[in-house]
């Protein structure tokens, strides 16, 4: 059993260091003035990695914001960033590591459903708030109350009036579906386009179906054209959405394409995957990067000088206000830094945000609603010269 | 319809057959599989839409795509085959693999995690055929594709280089007594592999409009199923399963459900592996003895 | 101990799981690439136990590892039959089939999966690991694992030994699927939400890798290698984007160094690589022996 010794000491070895490895002591703050962290959980690799680099810029700027103007009552902010990899199930030691070892006060992220729905039901089991920038699959908090937040509003409850009312003042008559069949937030999309249509009397006149990853589309898009309808409604995440309306162009389809608010809060994604194929396209939208509300435009102004982009990101303006929410209650409720009674200010933050009413930041009005979604502005976009524009006057 | 969409299939078969006889390739002169041969398209497909961005032709883009699939594959070579022991057969499988998570890494962290827009050829060009309409893109693919498989058969049949590769694959011990530098026939075949999979990843990428870097394991897969389905080390095979394979997941597509587009597949392949194991068209059973 | 602690614990602990029941099929010389379906039957076995039926966990676990075993005997029966490659593909197909199946059957949730599930204690995944290396201990010093090791060395020759190969395959995929599935069943309770997508190829991948880079030839190996990538993310999360290049070319240096993993002895007859690589190159592949690998 010489071998097995040795591997075993290996195994004890590799245990020890791991289960202690980087146990600094929490509240390691400067002299002076004491120190909140927050915790973010990003994915620096999958298809989400854009959307989560967005996301640690947000929350970066948020803090490097409140830093300036001194902190929370003279002590400052600091994010942890933890990593996931694109794997959820490493997600299930990431989130006890910023509980625990890091002693965080609230966490911020991620923003796939998927991440999500273990990060914050893990996070919940844990007490500690956890806000995703963007989680909208239905149900996703639905192991994660009282602590799981998101600041997206699910399709369903933010799309229906918007596309309803778009479907009516176009007069469209006939409908074709095409959903990603493999993934549960587009066949949700499906089912909702499918309420829509018949809420509103439009014919449905062809559906189709893909499974995300690769495909051509090429052969929806020929059983599609044969059907030749008026509107063609995708429940796709933005890149395959992208790649139909290429597809579709490309085969001579003249329909109009309609998407849910998650087409155009995949940024830049859909019309970078589709070009000019998108123009035109209607999609639901829940965030305005141009919004005109006077606490958001003035907010939006100071990020595009200081970024140097001329639209902010739907999950940076997100994460913004996610970490501000979690600063204001921390300074409303004068918790006390370096992690001092952290359960006790967890708690207070949770009941903070879960009694919070219209809170106004860089993303416009937000109010959590019994299950932890947001409610969101619901507005109208559209396509033009290669991105969303808000339909301002359409809501 | 059925004719639109019959063309639709052999389309999507004409780019799985230029990666499965990339990886064939290999098959045939190592008896080893090259998983990272997925990712070698994808990195030469990111190379091939880049180019285009900036305005350069598409004969450019398609040569530099090639060239990119050659070289990847020759470092694929030498990091994960040439100095990795063979009496582990998981081995260099494990190491390919690793590569090909480097290439999937390399191109986020270089270009971001995003697809990446394939723009259009020939747009203008639209051939109504009376059955089916073909546009210029699909012009483009179908062309290339049967030049490159055309080219291959003749290079492999006519040529003294074609012949030693046929050679190493069919008898390694005797080609090398009889003189043929074994070693430096090996390399020729996977920058040919390379070459055929970087044209096949920058075809598909005009096919789906785009290339996620994420692709790679997805196009190593389908060429898998294509060799097994074609039978190993045969070239004749693999071109026919390809387009088998591809009319068949179209079809499916259309007249059934996306849902069933891969389980099908997997059913024809696992259906002909237990009962006829060379595959359709496979050689001889002595390649399947040694993998 | 600390929650952060205890996650880690957890998580090494359902890894080596996983290593190990692994390492059962594999010690009959047989890869299979489909191993996270079993890992998908247990877990979902035991999450519509525990939520549905509210049954304890230990109880849904032996069913758990009962189902797998069922599936696993299956597989088991048609590995004889197949060399390497054709083997890994159909054990691959089987993977994919199983997650298809889950994500079109509503009852556990389709695509969306199950939520929930909770239970999965230290004192569960390290006594179930304990009864695993009992296990394996007495399995390396009998007959059986002498069987096993004789089929993986040469089938043929095992056969005409007079061992009844069929029945000891079918043995050894069935203990195997049965481990992996109560790693499953504990995974579920530890995730608290199981999808169809999480028990795809990567996972089947990570499950191959911990045996692989640990050394297949002894089951501690396949402990230490499991142990070993559970770490690493943890111990290298200051890579950030350039992680996945690191992980990827761990592999690659380690595959051309230590082909036969950390464990293990480094080749069955005489002289080290760099000696055989230079007899190698000398003969110019004249002699191209390889292992068998049936």
């Amino acid at each position: 059993m010489l071998r097995g010794g040795r591997a075993a000491v290996v195994l004890a070895a590799a245990l020890a260091l791991t289960a202690c490895g980087g146990g600094g002591e929490p509240g390691g703050g400067e002299p002076g003035g004491g120190v909140y962290r927050i915790g973010v959980v990003t994915s620096s690799t999958g298809p989400f990695a854009a959307n989560h680099t967005t996301m640690v810029a947000g929350a970066e700027y948020a803090v490097k914001v409140l830093n300036e103007n001194g902190g929370i009552n003279g002590n400052k902010v600091e994010l942890v960033t933890v990593d996931g990899q694109n794997n959820p199930t490493s997600l299930a030691t990431l989130i006890p590591q910023l509980a625990t070892r890091d002693q965080v006060y609230a966490i911020v992220g991620p923003v796939d459903s998927a991440g999500c729905e273990i990060a914050c039901a893990t996070a919940n089991k844990l007490e500690v708030p956890i806000v995703s920038p963007g989680a909208g699959r239905p149900g996703v908090l639905a192991n994660s109350r009282p602590y799981g937040f998101t600041l997206a509003q699910p399709d369903a409850a933010n799309s229906t009036a918007v596309l309803s009312k778009a479907i009516r003042d176009l007069g469209f008559t006939t409908a074709a579906i095409i959903t990603d069949e493999a993934n549960a937030t587009t066949k949700a999309q499906a089912d909702l386009f499918t309420q829509i249509f018949a809420d509103t009397g439009v014919q449905v006149v062809q559906r189709a179906t893909f499974a995300s990853g690769d495909s051509s589309f090429a052969s929806q898009i020929t059983s599609i054209a044969a059907a030749d309808p008026d509107v063609l409604a995708l429940a796709a995440g933005p890149d395959d959405a992208g790649r139909i309306a290429r597809e579709a162009r490309s085969q001579k389809l003249r329909a109009t394409f309609l998407g849910t608010g998650a087409l155009q809060s995949g940024g830049s994604a859909y019309v970078a995957a589709g070009g000019e194929a998108t123009e035109g396209t209607i999609a639901a939208a829940q965030y305005d990067p141009h919004s005109s509300n006077p606490v958001a435009a003035p907010l939006l102004e100071k990020a595009q000088a200081d970024t140097g982009q001329a639209d902010i990101p739907l999950n940076f303006a997100y994460a913004f206000d996610a970490v501000n929410m979690v600063a204001t209650l921390i300074k409303e409720k004068n918790l006390a830094p370096d992690g001092t009674d952290i359960a006790n200010a967890r708690r207070q933050i949770q009941e903070g945000l879960n009694a919070m009413d219209r809170y106004v930041g860089m993303a416009d009005v937000t109010t959590f609603a019994e299950d932890g979604t947001a409610e969101r502005p619901q507005l109208r976009s559209v396509v033009q010269g290669g991105k969303f524009v808000i339909d301002k006057s359409a809501s | 319809m059925l004719g639109q969409q019959l063309f639709n299939g052999v389309l999507l078969g004409a780019t799985f057959a230029l990666v499965a006889l990339g990886f064939n390739l290999v098959v045939g002169a190592m008896d080893r599989l090259n998983f990272a041969l997925g990712e070698t398209a994808m990195v030469s497909a990111v190379v091939g839409a880049v180019l285009m961005e900036t305005g350069l032709p598409f004969a450019v883009a398609f040569l530099a795509a090639i060239a990119t699939g050659g070289l990847l594959a020759v470092i694929v070579y030498v990091a994960s085959f040439r100095y990795v022991s063979d009496r582990f057969p998981t081995a260099s499988i494990l190491s390919s693999l690793g590569m090909g998570l480097v290439l999937t890494a390399v191109v986020v962290k270089v270009f971001g995690s995003d697809q990446r827009s394939v723009p259009d050829v020939l747009a203008g060009v639209d051939l109504d055929l009376g059955l089916f309409r073909v546009s210029g893109a699909q012009l483009v693919i179908i062309v290339l594709a049967a030049l490159m498989t055309v080219g291959l058969y003749v290079f492999l049949d006519r040529t003294v280089w074609g012949t030693a590769i046929r050679g190493v694959s069919d008898d390694p011990t005797m080609v090398a007594l009889l003189g043929v530098p074994v070693q430096r026939v090996i390399l020729l075949t996977f920058t040919l592999s390379g070459v055929l999979a970087g044209a096949a990843g920058l075809l598909t990428g005009l096919a789906y409009h785009s290339v996620s870097p994420f692709d790679g394991f997805t196009s190593t897969l389908t060429a898998l199923m294509v060799i097994v389905l074609g039978g190993l080390g045969s070239v004749t095979g693999g071109v026919i399963a390809a387009l088998v394979i591809g009319v068949l997941q179209t079809l499916t597509v259309a007249y059934l459900s996306a849902t069933l587009r891969d389980l099908i597949v997997f059913v024809l392949v696992g259906i002909v592996l237990l009962v006829r194991p060379q595959g359709l068209f496979g050689r001889n059973a002595g390649v399947l003895e040694r993998v | 101990m600390s929650p952060y602690a205890e996650a880690v614990l957890l998580q090494v602990g359902i890894n080596v799981l996983l290593a190990l029941g692994y390492w059962i099929a594999v010690s009959t010389g047989k890869y299979s690439f489909g191993h996270a379906a079993f890992m998908a039957i247990g877990a979902y076995a035991a999450s519509m136990l525990t939520l549905n039926f509210a049954w304890p966990l230990p109880v849904a676990m032996l069913v758990a590892a009962v189902v797998a075993a069922v599936a696993g005997a299956v597989i088991g029966w048609m590995a004889l039959r197949l060399s390497l490659l054709y083997l890994a593909i159909i054990t691959f197909i089987f993977g994919q089939l199983v997650e298809l199946l889950f994500a079109q059957w509503d009852y556990v949730g389709g695509a969306t999966g199950m939520i929930g599930m909770t239970g999965t204690t230290l004192t569960l995944v390290y006594s179930s690991i304990a009864v695993v290396v009992v296990y394996l201990v007495l399995l390396t010093r009998s007959r059986l694992g002498l069987a096993y090791a004789a089929i993986r060395e040469d089938e043929r020759a095992a056969t005409a030994s007079g061992l009844r190969i069929t029945r000891i395959a079918v043995g050894a995929f069935a203990a195997s699927a049965a481990v992996t599935g109560v790693a499953g069943a504990l995974a579920a309770h530890q995730l608290m939400i199981i999808t169809p997508s999480l028990f795809g190829p990567q996972q089947a991948l990570l499950i191959i890798l911990y045996c692989v880079l640990g050394g297949v030839q002894y089951f501690w190996g396949a402990a230490v290698g499991a142990i070993v990538l559970s770490v690493l993310p943890i111990w290298f999360e200051w890579l950030n984007d350039w992680y996945m290049i690191v992980y990827g070319l761990l592999f690659v240096v380690l595959m051309i160094v230590r082909p036969q993993g950390l464990i293990g002895r480094s080749e069955r007859s005489g002289g080290g690589p760099l000696l055989r690589r230079l007899r190698r190159d000398g003969a110019v592949a004249v002699e191209r022996e390889r292992e068998p690998v049936g």
